[in-house]
């Protein structure tokens, strides 16, 4: 068993006076104290500190993937074996994403774990055998060029896949895919964030769509309801609610399991797993019986007033007429008691209408608003219906529509909100309440993202062809349609697709390499038996990532990568509704024999092997050999090129805006903007309203209606005996990461039982810290692990927390103090993988059979 | 500096948690180790069984059921049983009330480990001495005039650290604006965490 590194130290040599390890955290301390004084009178003096031996960097929180602001400071010659930096939350109370929650406070754990990787890896035994052997870099990329290069002269560039978290949606994950002309980059989504990026597009439009750009204003906000989100990412906006909370702001938290935001003066509703639709329906049933809704709004910017067909479709121009519009969708004008197009300006839309109209082929067809069908709609879910759908009480949903009227709160739209596989329908339901209070786009409403305009180093255009920032210009032929989107069209991305690919041979084409960038497969996506068969049957598998995550065991190689800290970064400061960048200075060198290399150098040496050409036509030069190189000649270039362009955008001296980045680690180029969208840019949706009746799905045939409704979950079998639950999985602000899931402090802080009621446990004679056996009823994979009672967690339902738990590499074992990681149990052993088909969405919950071991 | 018999500290610095805007994300429990005990970062408290932090954390539940959670440390008691306890006199009081330890004093007998009503203290593997809040980081941040690490890192504004003796201190004006309490109130250590009730 591999030792750490500790100074073995006993009572007696601490009385003779400090040892090793103590008089390296003081020297640590009073280093940070004496950096910390001339901190005190506000943004030191770089030189000044720099003349004392330290430096203040900014930098940013890639535990999670929400990048919130830190700040580090930094001995600039630490001796051997002391501690480089201390990292804390960027301490400008007015940064809009500030803060370090528990996973960023285990950057300094990461940095040098044990679990880091710090040289190519190749597998020497079976896949999965975590057996490998370290190799040099020249080698690595010879031999991955090589098989890339025969799987794609067999297959076709089609056959590699690239997947991956936040990294492959930036900059450095690029490279390589758009350099290859690839046409399969498909993240994590289907886990994540599917189901509302989906609502939200059919809502308010494609720009529209992507978790961070609607949110509530939550420095503003007097009253949140949170359906299945927990805020703990981004930790920034806890800083920001607490702003918000100071005011007397409250929140609401409707979960099966009790989050630890609600800890903080929060409501928990405790409700059943995947009824947060139904929940929400019942809140807008009690809106629109007493008349606690906007009808302004709802009869200006929605498209509530316009009439539908009796199959639910839109009345259009084209319905009535020869040559009509089917894109010009009718309303019935009060004023001028006649149907007009949604387009007339002078018209008053009438919010309730139903009469009967004459279509172009003569037949007479009887019409009605979209609000005169949500009376009906509503009117199946009523309060008590609501809360025996979600197992909660009609008394608080009354309360809380009540409150959110009042109040004029808001709902939250969610980020990771894809549990249930049937969690479309309650983003849907959101954005439906959040309509009827027409608390859009207003201080403490729900807000649209002002973006800085930060340019890509590397884009692709629709004829395939490959930019650069720095006037590199790559031809290529368009990449042709992703495997995912040919077989669930609206998704943004389902690994799925991927896998069925490969396992059932159930695709156009199969998947024959696979490139994991920062993507811990095993943590992410739903059936590990299927990834499992995935990965053995795979021609090629290569991961880079900072930490040896499962899925390294089952690679032919692995590469070590920088992690964010050790590097320069400039990025949008994604969960900011004003228009923020960060710019992040590398806080450290990678810790002492790591020989990792930043994400977009890897990707030029295996593109240059393959096709060198591209690589010119991107921007590689030989002597981009030599990393440093790379880094202050190509990297350094792009940066100033983007500093550059946001300057012009923005109107600001570059040199200024630059100095700013590094005194501040950010900058905010203007306010949240209110009172945008819907009100003076109409969203671009296919009515150019808010659709709270979503007409893209109706007429493509993927809904009956375009409402909100509640649909058990199908994704997995439901309980029904005593012994059956759902396991229900979420986050822990202490651990929950792919990164920080790996931190030795998450054994601790991040619990890893299984959570149980003490209602069921009583029944089923269970007591607090015993060992059960749970088996899948859908995937029947069978795992043991101790169970914690507790009223955390609701009636009928288990709780385990994401990333924190189960984790099998084989490293593990060699690892003193790190064995805690392997126990409880990873949700995705029990999960189906069955996708919804019209969304393209996976599902994270699965149901389980509990067995009290005797 | 070690208070003499009888004289009484200039300042009484004092931790303040606020329950009510706490989010239990433990960025204060790991950030303490990683400022006062860094060699730790990679070992338990095999004694309490968790991360070797100066901040445990408790959760519980009130009599209607609703899940709560407790944040807990050295209280720096004026009253300190700690002090009283220690044979060597190893446990003293500083010139900023503050409840330290002289570790050339201590022959690791672990009563002040034990005399602790709030079971604060927790023992370090290698040398045997009784931890707690502050460690040594800590302790130079605040002689540089800055906040504990606790208290920086907290994302959600749920911790403070400040004089009581300065009525126009962050805490002190916290303490006359806003419910709060401390723990055993009537064990007659007179402890200096507060637990503030509402935002």
């Amino acid at each position: 068993m591999a030792k750490l590194d500790h100074a073995a130290l006993g009572r007696r040599a601490a009385l003779g006076g400090l040892t090793a390890a103590g008089a390296a955290a003081v020297l640590l301390a009073e280093g940070w104290a004496d950096a910390a004084q001339l901190f005190t009178t506000g943004i030191p003096d770089r030189d000044t500190l720099n003349r004392a031996g330290f430096d203040l960097r900014h930098t940013s929180c890639l535990s999670c993937s929400a990048l919130c602001g830190l700040t580090a400071l930094v001995r600039l010659n630490p001796r051997p074996g002391e501690r480089p930096f201390v990292l804390f939350g960027n301490q400008d109370p007015n940064h809009p994403q500030r803060g370090m929650c528990g996973r960023g406070a285990t950057a300094a754990q990461t940095w040098d774990s044990p679990l880091r990787l710090r040289k190519p890896l190749k597998r020497i035994g079976p896949r999965g055998s975590g057996r490998f052997e370290e190799i040099s870099w020249e080698q690595a990329f010879d031999e991955i060029a090589e098989r890339m290069r025969a799987l794609i002269a067999a297959h076709g560039i089609r056959a590699l896949c690239f997947t991956g978290h936040i990294v492959i949606d930036m900059d450095e994950g690029q490279w390589l895919p758009l350099g290859l002309g690839a046409p399969n980059v498909i993240a994590h989504h289907s886990t994540c964030n599917t189901p509302g990026t989906v609502a939200r597009r059919w809502v308010l439009g494609a720009p529209y769509a992507g978790p961070p750009t609607v949110d509530p204003d939550f420095e503003h906000a007097r009253f949140i309801l949170f359906p299945g989100r927990t805020l703990h990412a981004p930790i920034g906006h806890q800083f920001l609610l607490a702003k918000a909370k100071a005011k007397g702001a409250k929140v609401a938290f409707l979960n099966p399991a009790h989050p630890e935001a609600a800890f903080a003066n929060g409501e928990w509703i405790p409700c059943r797993p995947g009824t947060d639709a139904a929940f929400l329906l019942g809140v807008a049933h009690v809106l629109v019986r007493d008349r606690l809704y906007d009808e302004t709004f709802l009869r200006r910017h929605t498209n509530l007033p316009f009439l539908l067909k009796p199959d639910g479709k839109p009345l259009t121009e084209a319905d009535l007429e020869e040559g009509g519009e089917a894109t010009t969708f009718m309303v019935f004008d009060a004023k001028g008691a006649a149907l007009t197009d949604h387009k007339d300006r002078a018209a008053e839309p009438a919010l309730a209408h139903e009469s009967e109209v004459e279509l172009k082929d003569g037949t007479r067809v009887r019409v009605e608003t979209a609000w005169n069908r949500l009376l009906r709609h509503l009117a199946d879910y009523t309060p008590e219906r609501a809360a025996a759908i979600s197992d909660t009480r009609p008394e608080v949903i009354e309360r809380i529509a009540r409150t959110l009227a009042e109040l004029r709160g808001v709902v939250d739209d969610t980020w990771y909100s894809a549990r249930n596989g049937n969690d479309a329908d309650a983003v849907l339901a959101v954005l439906l309440v959040n309509g009827l209070l027409g608390n859009f786009d207003r201080p403490g409403g729900l807000c649209f993202r002002t973006v800085p305009g930060l340019p890509p180093a590397i884009s692709r255009a629709p004829d395939g062809t490959v930019r650069t920032i720095l006037g590199g210009e790559l031809k290529l032929p368009p990449p042709g349609r992703r495997l995912d989107q040919e077989m669930f069209p609206e998704t943004n991305a389902t690994f799925e697709a991927v896998v069925k690919s490969v396992v059932d041979g159930d695709a156009a084409y199969a998947i024959r390499g696979l490139f994991l960038i920062d993507a811990t497969l095993f943590a992410r996506d739903p059936n590990t038996r299927r990834i499992q068969e995935m990965l053995a049957k795979l021609d090629l598998v290569v991961v880079t990532d900072i930490l040896h995550q499962e899925v390294c065991d089952w690679a032919d190689y692995v590469l070590p990568s920088d992690w964010i800290i050790e590097r320069s970064s400039l990025h949008t400061m994604i969960w900011s509704l004003a228009p923020a960048v960060a710019r992040g200075t590398a806080v450290t060198d990678p810790p002492p024999g790591a020989e990792v290399r930043p994400l977009s150098w890897i990707s030029f040496q295996i593109l240059r092997r393959l096709y060198p050409d591209r690589a010119a036509a991107l921007g590689w030069q030989p002597e981009f050999e030599d990393v440093n190189t790379f880094k202050r000649a190509f990297l350094a270039a792009i940066e100033e090129r983007q500093i550059a362009a946001l300057a012009q955008r923005w109107r600001l001296d570059p040199a200024w805006l630059r100095e700013e980045l590094l005194r501040k680690g950010y900058h905010r180029f203007g306010p949240i903007t209110y009172g945008t969208v819907p009100y003076e840019r109409a969203p671009p949706t296919p009515s150019g309203k808010v659709e709270l009746y979503a007409f893209h799905p109706v007429l493509r045939g993927l809904r009956e209606t375009g409402f909100p409704r509640h649909v058990e979950p199908d994704a997995y079998t439901l309980p029904s005996r005593a012994d059956e639950f759902v396991l229900v999985s979420g986050k822990s602000p202490a651990g929950s990461s792919a990164v920080a899931g790996l931190a030795f402090s998450s054994q601790f802080l991040a619990d890893n039982a299984v959570w149980m009621n003490p209602e069921d446990a009583r029944r089923l004679g269970i007591r607090d810290g015993e060992t059960v056996e749970l088996s899948g009823l859908d995937t029947g994979w069978q795992a043991r692990t101790r169970i914690r009672v507790t009223a955390r967690v609701h009636r009928g339902v288990l709780f385990a927390y994401s990333y924190v738990g189960g984790h099998r590499q084989k490293l593990l074992s060699r690892l003193e103090g790190f064995d805690r990681l392997a126990r409880g149990v990873n949700s995705h052993w029990f999960a189906t993988a069955r996708i919804d088909r019209t969304t393209g969405a996976a599902a994270n919950n699965a149901s389980v059979r509990v067995r009290k071991l005797a | 500096m070690r208070l003499k018999p009888g004289e009484q500290p200039t300042r009484r610095l004092a931790h303040l948690w606020n329950e009510a805007a706490c989010i239990g994300c433990a960025a204060c429990v790991i950030s303490c180790t990683a400022t006062n005990n860094p060699e730790m970062l990679y070992r338990a408290d095999e004694g309490r069984g968790g991360v070797a932090s100066n901040i445990r954390r408790y959760e519980g539940v009130t009599a209607q059921g609703r899940p709560t959670l407790l944040l807990n440390q050295c209280a720096h008691c004026d009253e300190a049983p700690c002090m009283k306890t220690c044979p060597f006199g190893a446990v003293y009081r500083d010139e900023n009330g503050l409840v330290r330890l002289d570790s050339r004093r201590c022959a690791g007998c672990r009563y002040c480990v034990t005399s602790c009503p709030y079971n604060a203290r927790w023992v370090h593997p290698d040398t045997g001495l009784p931890m707690k809040c502050m460690g040594r980081g800590c302790l130079a941040l605040v002689a540089a005039g800055q906040k504990p690490a606790c208290v920086q890192a907290c994302p959600a504004n749920a911790r403070d650290f400040g004089d009581l003796n300065d009525p126009e201190s962050s805490v002190s004006r916290t303490l006359r604006t806003k419910r709060h309490r401390t723990l055993l109130p009537n064990s007659g250590a007179k402890p200096k965490y507060f637990i503030v009730e509402e935002v």
